[in-house]
């Protein structure tokens, strides 16, 4: 008469799921809880290298063992989550733009009282590291990180675009850079369209994020971004000559079409296009090299950003990430003598061979290992003097709520529907609150 | 024990598992966050107290909020009006014995089972200016190109549609299961009174499936107003292009996790569900009284 | 044939294929993603947003890649072990509270039904934290307990599914001397399939998909689960996209197996019977 209820089979199986569950799993304590934990961001690639120097690291410290978290879109968050929860992570990988933030916490170690403890290594770091990356972490006297890698922006160009449209290739070298308009020249050159006016080849496009590359534009016509460096006190962006660079940034899409509409970074298309030869220039940093060396058919080589009519000479970014211990953590001995050997000169050395990224030793710089893990590359001076040619970006704990207002203002000046000077008002005026109400 | 003393002692006890997990996992993450809002904490020092200090500047210093309430709930409505119709008449499409219906049912489930990480490839492909699909649609029949995620206004649109593309399947599939419980005699028996499949749907499908109906109307307002992981991934966590994405989602997500101000975040996360209370309690209301007069 | 008879054939056949192309019309909206993801991930990396649909020279080594790049089986076996748990334990307690918050009446049901609504209303972001917390107290986190925490908004899905059922089913059982347990168990649950199904489907999704959860609890390789492994091949600006959408393909599979065996199992033999013509 009634139903037969859900089914006696599916109950057992449901029963049995739970039972079976519980079995292949390793003990329920969360084993390894005296390891060293090493948080960061990276693909697969990445991972794969920092694989490679803590299995080097393992050797030559065989009681150290590493256990490695991996972050997701947003490390901040998880950080923070860990952090909150009693569970900060060891070694900490550090982020220039944001690291300031939590050192003014104290999240951070100071390494300055570690490396009074051990001048010899001290001496060496002091003697080896390039300054304008190392001063990077440097902050309110302290020391939070040691550099890893430099993450500065340049541009990668087509060989086989140049030549097919008759171009002499582009300056070699830092010190002898081009002007913002023969830049123009060349973009409007390799920029071809259809007959219906849609566009088949870009004379430039940009794979790193819009607003800071526009600010990249300006610090290359003489002016920097804020002063001073750490704790800044004023932006500027009402500098007649850091908003020149702005625009000129914003009407190589806008006004002169050789570089499609700027939207969100990191937008996969703007890589496609360069990868598949359909721009002739990309701008952006090492982090594309592994993409573009895969690329089929793609014969690429690297030249300097162009310096404004202001600027004196041309400038890359002090890009970088670095290696930072948590204050609270409870092996702190441990966690120093991994992040020596991986910001030393062993680990630099490795990272330089990987090809994955441009260490930021001199040493591991100008050694043989990173000439070969870039034998692509023509104009390695780019890469390799790149670090000593670049310009400050922002340290201050406040960055968050100034890049917020940044990201906003800029919208509608790289859209092209207002023009830079009008950040003289609104976007100055702003940050310019932020930074007297910390 | 009398018929009815038995039944409340039962309905305390099928009740009880359900309530013993809320209280264990939700009751101290709810008190926790209510404890924070009257502080400022920073996630890493000791939190300080500041009374109602959060809330007041909430409401009277912050024309963030006002903007992020605007866009919250244009995203809100924007999203609720066209899933709520859209799955309805897919739903009345996929109830039917036609041939391979079977294939249909489960293609209208996949939008359910992308991960967002995809999603926010994939749709920001389709709303490319210069290439996407979109606007190459748009192209064939004549039309020019629409800004999408690049000015603000389009931006809002763009992520209704992609939220109404996420929430229809779900909709979908709930409403489907609903109808699928309405007795063939009913069509049958109007059928034979001559109705109309239009007068068949209102008169008879609607009013049968109300509670699944009203079930969808509160979750999908309660998750479109809490909306978050979609519009982080496809505008970023700033609300961009300028503050056209900025729905409250994103502003509690950027004070907590990045301003690292939680004390504030957690004043806002209240808020959120006071006005969530209010609206749940009165769509409530209302359709207890629908259901009355029927 | 009469004339009316081929008229109504036509109108017929016309009907039916007005359905079809709505229903394609649909199947078009709610596929197109996967489908262009499908493509995607046939590419090589370079060119992976030309609009074309299928790649001249499909790289069916990106699939393989996804293999090498995460330890896929472990991540799945995970994945349903967990998704299986919350799962039956979801259909099984909420449908339960389901039925008592619809038809047993006691005190302090309805206050308590709005608690339950108000504890969704409360943004997962600001209790992340505070679970998180709570589990590190528990000791769960890195453990696949704290994977298995039941949801609760199934509950409300139940009640309003078991609401809408006719008391008529109920009386007879409860005349006929069933107790309240033997009521639900073998009638109402029944009755409810369509619903235990979409409750079973849409808690199995959302255990599968979640992804701000295990990332926070989860450290470990052995005991991730896909979605991790699917943010993990992400990196900060570079991501080999192919091998992305290969892997989201992947991840996705399993769970349209899953939708058509619940399907099957529940819907088969659904007999909805009329009511005595009342």
């Amino acid at each position: 008469m009634f139903d037969k209820p859900i089914g006696r089979r599916t109950l057992l199986r449901g029963a049995g799921v739970l039972g079976a569950s519980l079995l292949p799993w390793p003990s329920a304590c969360g084993a390894g809880e005296d390891a060293l934990t090493f948080f960061f961001q990276a693909n697969p690639d990445e991972a794969d290298a920092r694989m490679r120097i803590i299995e080097e690291f393992g050797r030559r410290h065989p009681d150290i063992r590493v256990r490695t978290v991996l972050s997701g879109p947003d490390p901040m968050q998880q950080m923070s989550t860990f952090c909150a929860g009693g569970r900060c992570p060891d070694v900490l990988m550090a982020w220039e733009l944001t690291y300031a933030g939590l050192a003014e916490r104290g999240v951070l170690l100071d390494l300055n009282t570690v490396l009074a403890r051990d001048q010899a290594f001290a001496a060496d770091l002091k003697a080896d590291s390039i300054a304008s990356l190392y001063d990077t972490f440097t902050f309110n006297g302290g020391q939070y990180a040691f550099p890893e890698q430099w993450s500065g922006n340049f541009l990668f160009y087509n060989k086989r675009l140049f030549a097919d449209a008759g171009l002499r290739p582009p300056p070699a070298r830092w010190e002898q850079p081009w002007s913002f308009a023969e830049f123009l020249e060349t973009a409007r050159a390799l920029t071809k369209r259809e007959r219906s006016g849609r566009v088949t080849q870009w004379g430039f496009v940009d794979t790193w994020v819009p607003a800071y590359s526009a600010g990249l534009f300006g610090m290359n016509n003489g002016v920097p971004w804020c002063t001073p460096r750490t704790n800044p006190t004023h932006f500027n962006f009402d500098d007649d000559a850091f908003i020149e660079g702005i625009q000129f940034y914003a009407d190589l899409a806008a006004t002169h079409h050789v570089a499609p509409t700027a939207i969100d970074a990191q937008s996969l298309s703007t890589m496609d296009l360069f990868a598949a030869g359909r721009a002739a220039m990309a701008m952006g940093g090492h982090w594309r090299y592994q993409t573009f060396v895969r690329a089929e058919g793609l014969d690429f080589d690297v030249t300097v950003l162009p310096a404004g009519p202001e600027g004196h000479g041309a400038q890359s970014d002090i890009g970088t990430t670095g290696l930072a211990i948590a204050a609270s953590s409870s092996r702190k001995e441990q966690a120093w003598e991994f992040v020596k050997f991986a910001t030393g000169p062993i680990g630099q050395a490795m990272i330089g061979e990987s090809g994955l990224f441009v260490p930021t030793l001199d040493s591991a710089i100008h050694s043989a290992g990173f000439g070969r893990a870039h034998r692509r590359i023509g104009n390695l001076g780019v890469l390799t003097e790149g670090p000593a040619h670049s310009g400050y970006l922002p340290v201050t704990p406040a960055w968050e709520k100034i890049n917020a207002l940044i990201d906003r203002a800029f919208g509608p000046v790289l859209r092209g529907t207002r023009p830079a000077t009008s950040l003289k008002t609104g976007l100055a005026r702003d940050i310019a609150q932020v930074l007297s109400n910390p | 024990m009398t018929r009815t003393r038995r039944r409340a002692w039962a309905g305390r006890v099928f009740v009880a598992p359900n309530l013993a997990a809320l209280a264990v996992f939700m009751l101290f993450p709810l008190g926790f966050s209510l404890y924070m809002s009257f502080q400022r904490w920073d996630l890493f020092t000791p939190a300080k107290f500041v009374g109602l200090a959060n809330f007041r500047t909430l409401f009277t210093a912050d024309p963030l909020f006002l903007i992020a309430l605007r866009n919250t709930v244009v995203f809100t409505v924007g999203t609720i009006v066209p899933t709520v119709l859209i799955s309805l008449v897919v739903a009345a499409l996929l109830n039917r014995k036609l041939m391979g219906i079977g294939f249909f049912r489960a293609v209208i489930f996949v939008p359910l089972a992308v991960s967002s990480v995809v999603m926010a490839v994939v749709w920001q492909f389709v709303f490319n200016v210069d290439d996407g699909l979109l606007n190459t649609m748009l192209g064939w029949i004549g039309l020019g190109p629409v800004p999408w995620l690049v000015e603000p206004g389009w931006a809002m649109v763009s992520l209704c549609m992609v939220s109404v593309w996420r929430s229809v399947p779900f909709a979908t599939v709930v409403l489907l299961a609903a109808m699928q419980g309405v007795p063939e005699t009913l069509y049958e028996a109007a059928k034979i009174d001559g109705a109309s499949e239009w007068r068949r749907f209102v008169s008879i499908t609607v009013p049968l499936i109300r509670g699944a109906l009203s079930f969808v109307v509160i979750i999908s307002i309660i998750n479109a107003f809490q909306a978050f992981d979609l519009v982080y991934v496809l505008t970023g966590g700033n609300g961009g292009p300028e503050t056209g994405t900025y729905v409250l989602g994103i502003m509690l997500f950027q004070h907590a996790f990045a301003f690292l101000d939680f004390g504030y975040a957690s004043a806002l996360a209240w808020v959120m569900f006071a006005i969530l209370l209010v609206l749940t309690v009165l769509q409530l209301r209302f359709a207890r009284r629908v259901s009355l007069e029927n | 044939m009469s004339g009316l008879t081929e008229r109504v054939i036509k109108v017929n056949v016309v009907r039916a294929a007005a359905l079809y192309a709505a229903l394609i019309v649909v199947a078009w909206c709610a596929l197109f993603p996967m489908l262009w993801a499908l493509s995607g991930s046939l590419k090589k990396e370079a060119g992976v947003s030309e609009p074309t649909l299928l790649p001249a020279h499909p790289q069916w080594s990106n699939y393989g890649l996804v293999f090498a790049l995460m330890p896929f089986w472990r991540m799945l076996l995970n994945t349903m072990l967990y998704a299986g748990c919350v799962t039956v334990g979801q259909v099984f307690f909420c449908s339960l509270a389901g039925y008592a918050f619809a038809r047993l009446p006691f005190r302090g049901r309805d206050t308590l039904f709005l608690l339950y609504l108000a504890t969704l209303m409360v943004p997962l972001t600001v209790t992340v934290i505070p679970q998180f917390i709570l589990m590190r107290t528990f000791g769960w986190t890195d453990t696949p307990w704290a994977m298995i925490i039941p949801g609760l908004f199934g509950t409300y899905l139940m009640r309003q599914f078991f609401l809408t059922l006719p008391t008529d089913l109920e009386e007879a059982a409860i005349l006929d001397g069933c107790s309240p347990w033997q009521v639900y168990w073998r009638i109402m649950l029944p009755h409810t399939k369509p619903a235990v199904m979409v409750l079973a489907v849409l808690t199995w999704v959302n255990v599968w998909n979640d992804f701000l959860w295990p990332l926070v609890m989860i450290q470990r390789k052995d005991i991730a689960t896909l979605t991790l492994g699917l943010v993990w091949l992400q990196g900060q600006y570079v991501s080999r996209w192919p091998v992305l959408m290969a892997a989201s393909i992947l991840i996705l599979l399993p769970l349209l197996g899953v939708y058509a065996f619940a399907q099957r199992a529940f819907l088969r033999g659904i007999t909805v019977t009329g009511f005595g013509g009342r």
